[in-house]
């Protein structure tokens, strides 16, 4: 294992009196971790705390060796930060180019060529140099995504929080994207959470799986594609004592649970299946879990 | 084709941008006539000046024309970034403008109506200009880069202050000129500005708990029913807000919460309540 980059203790946040983390302990060092959870499983309040945003109520944190609730040491830490929110607006009568130059100018980019030729470099990353000039009103949401993307890609940052960066991408886009996110978590820290279980599996060695505010797995994805090993089955019609099971496009039902149906056959899982079988998900829940 | 052709140096000159306006106007005339001159000026063109130009003309074009704001705070010496910040606050929120003019067309009417009224109508609204440009500087209602913005090394306040003072060098000039315009003493045209700046100290302090437009709304609120309750039925007793004691009590009000935004001032740094 790496150096740690991150290190969080005892981690709690509540809004109100309900918690949105409860006593999170996590290691994070370079590389790339997927962070999956349902809704409301507390990934962004997680993220928001590690890109320095927000506090938590509770327990320790550092980040890149600093004390992120230290004024002097948050902005040194956001000096090598790239940080992706959930929703990430833009104001009126941006160009793509403009927002990440603006972005870039409040990242300490103060030489204007500089900035102006990193903004390209970051703008041509997330295949966006041919839209440059466009305003950000007119470009479709995954476009907006991509440029969203790009400014958090300013400077080649030490931690990258990324908050559901392949949202309303298309599929050539999201794997051109795992290309780049790929390249940066050779180098840096890189925590994408995301409900994509495909960009988790395509790209992350480790994979936290957050509920309820509580880490209910960590480790390496191919340990939780392990675990659901000789739980999955083919079948053709439908067993009710599957926790999950769906009708597949080949007519077959594919069985999530711990009896075999009969006359199955065995399959090998994916992680979508494993992450199923781990939140034991009720039947009737699948739905809203897939969604 | 002409005969003369242009010096070897001047070429070199031109070519490094060093000759003066009406020298660089001379030679271009020249050059687009001239195919010798032209194939001179290729053969010396130095090629990573070339691209440098190309990139910072292709960026000014992606970049979009610098607002109004921009180029007044740059003018004022602002750096270009602090120009960039302050010009965004526009784009930011687009209404602020209309908010402030609203304003002030409110104050000129209130000028124009009877000499009670009028008075009143400017002192409930004038010093709640201020409070509508910090309202409108940033957060996350107003900005929709804020939590992007947070994540970044630059800072908060300066953002806050530059918002809020490029939003103020606009209305304040304004409203400056109409208070003399009211018919009360000279020294009341004045005195406004003092409730403004307890208003404006007070919302700033109160958005270290609360979200700024609530905190705003809530001042705005209180202000109206303060200068109402003082002025009375009929607003005869309306310059009772700026009375000695009233000016006192505004000027503590004001230290005081400066002190307590002071103090809170890092939750700036970081989002308030999410909702």
């Amino acid at each position: 294992m790496n150096s740690s980059t991150v290190a969080l203790r005892g981690v709690t946040k509540k809004y109100g009196r309900s918690p949105a983390l409860d006593g999170m302990d996590l290691t994070l060092g370079v590389g790339i971790t997927g962070l999956l959870g349902p809704n409301g499983a507390g990934k962004t309040t997680l993220l928001r705390i590690l890109a320095t945003v927000l506090r938590p109520t509770d327990g320790t944190c550092r980040v890149l060796g600093l004390d992120p609730f230290q004024p002097e040491q948050r902005t040194d830490i956001r000096r090598r930060l790239g940080y992706l929110p959930q929703e990430s607006g833009y104001p009126r009568g941006f160009t793509a180019f403009r927002y990440v130059d603006y972005l870039a100018a409040l990242k300490e980019w103060s030489d204007r060529s500089a900035r102006h030729a990193e903004a390209r470099r970051v703008l041509d990353l997330v295949g966006m140099s041919d839209l440059a000039g466009k305003r950000m009103r007119a470009l479709s949401g995954g476009q907006r995504r991509r440029v969203a993307l790009a400014q958090a890609l300013i400077g080649e940052p030490d931690l990258l929080v990324l908050d559901e960066p392949t949202t309303g991408l298309d599929p050539e886009q999201r794997v051109s994207l795992r290309g780049v996110l790929s390249g940066a978590g050779h180098r840096a820290t890189v925590l994408l959470a995301t409900h994509q279980t495909e960009d988790v599996a395509a790209l992350c060695e480790r994979v936290v799986v957050l509920d309820a505010g509580r880490v209910l797995h960590d480790g390496p994805v191919t340990e939780l594609v392990a675990s659901a090993r000789g739980r999955v089955w083919l079948a053709d019609s439908e067993d009710d004592r599957a926790l999950s099971a769906w009708r597949t496009g080949t007519g077959r039902y594919r069985h999530i649970g711990h009896h075999p149906p009969p006359g199955a056959e065995l399959t090998e899982p994916t992680l979508e299946d494993a992450y199923l079988l781990l939140r034991g998900v009720p039947r009737h829940d699948l739905d809203e879990v897939r969604s | 084709m002409s005969q003369w052709h242009a010096d070897a140096a001047a070429l070199r000159d031109y070519t490094a941008g060093r000759t003066p306006l009406p020298v660089t106007a001379s030679l271009e005339a020249h050059l687009v006539r001239c195919d010798e001159c032209r194939a001179i000026l290729r053969a010396d063109a130095d090629r990573g000046r070339h691209a440098a130009v190309w990139d910072r003309v292709v960026d000014d074009v992606l970049v979009g024309p610098e607002s109004r704001a921009e180029r007044l705070a740059m003018r004022l010496g602002l750096s270009e970034r602090d120009a960039m910040i302050a010009g965004s606050a526009p784009r930011v929120r687009g209404a602020w403008l209309l908010g402030v003019l609203l304003c002030l067309l409110l104050a000129v009417v209130a000028v124009q109506a009877s000499s009670t009224w009028g008075t009143f109508v400017f002192l409930a609204v004038a010093p709640l200009v201020p409070v509508g440009a910090v309202a409108f500087a940033y957060g996350q209602e107003a900005d929709p880069l804020w939590e992007t913005t947070l994540a970044t090394p630059s800072e908060p306040l300066r953002l806050v202050i530059i918002r809020a003072v490029t939003v103020l060098v606009v209305a304040l000039p304004v409203l400056l000129l109409v208070a003399p315009l009211l018919p009360w003493p000279t020294w009341t045209a004045a005195a406004w500005l003092l409730p403004a700046l307890a208003c404006t100290a007070l919302t700033v302090a109160l958005s270290t708990w609360f979200p700024v437009s609530e905190a705003a709304l809530g001042i705005t609120a209180l202000w109206v029913v303060v200068t109402a309750v003082a002025a009375g039925p009929g607003f005869r007793d309306v310059l009772l807000v700026l009375s000695t004691p009233m000016l006192s009590l505004y000027l503590v009000v004001a230290v005081v919460a400066t002190i307590v935004f002071w103090v809170r001032l890092d939750r700036l740094a970081t989002l308030g309540r999410i909702r």
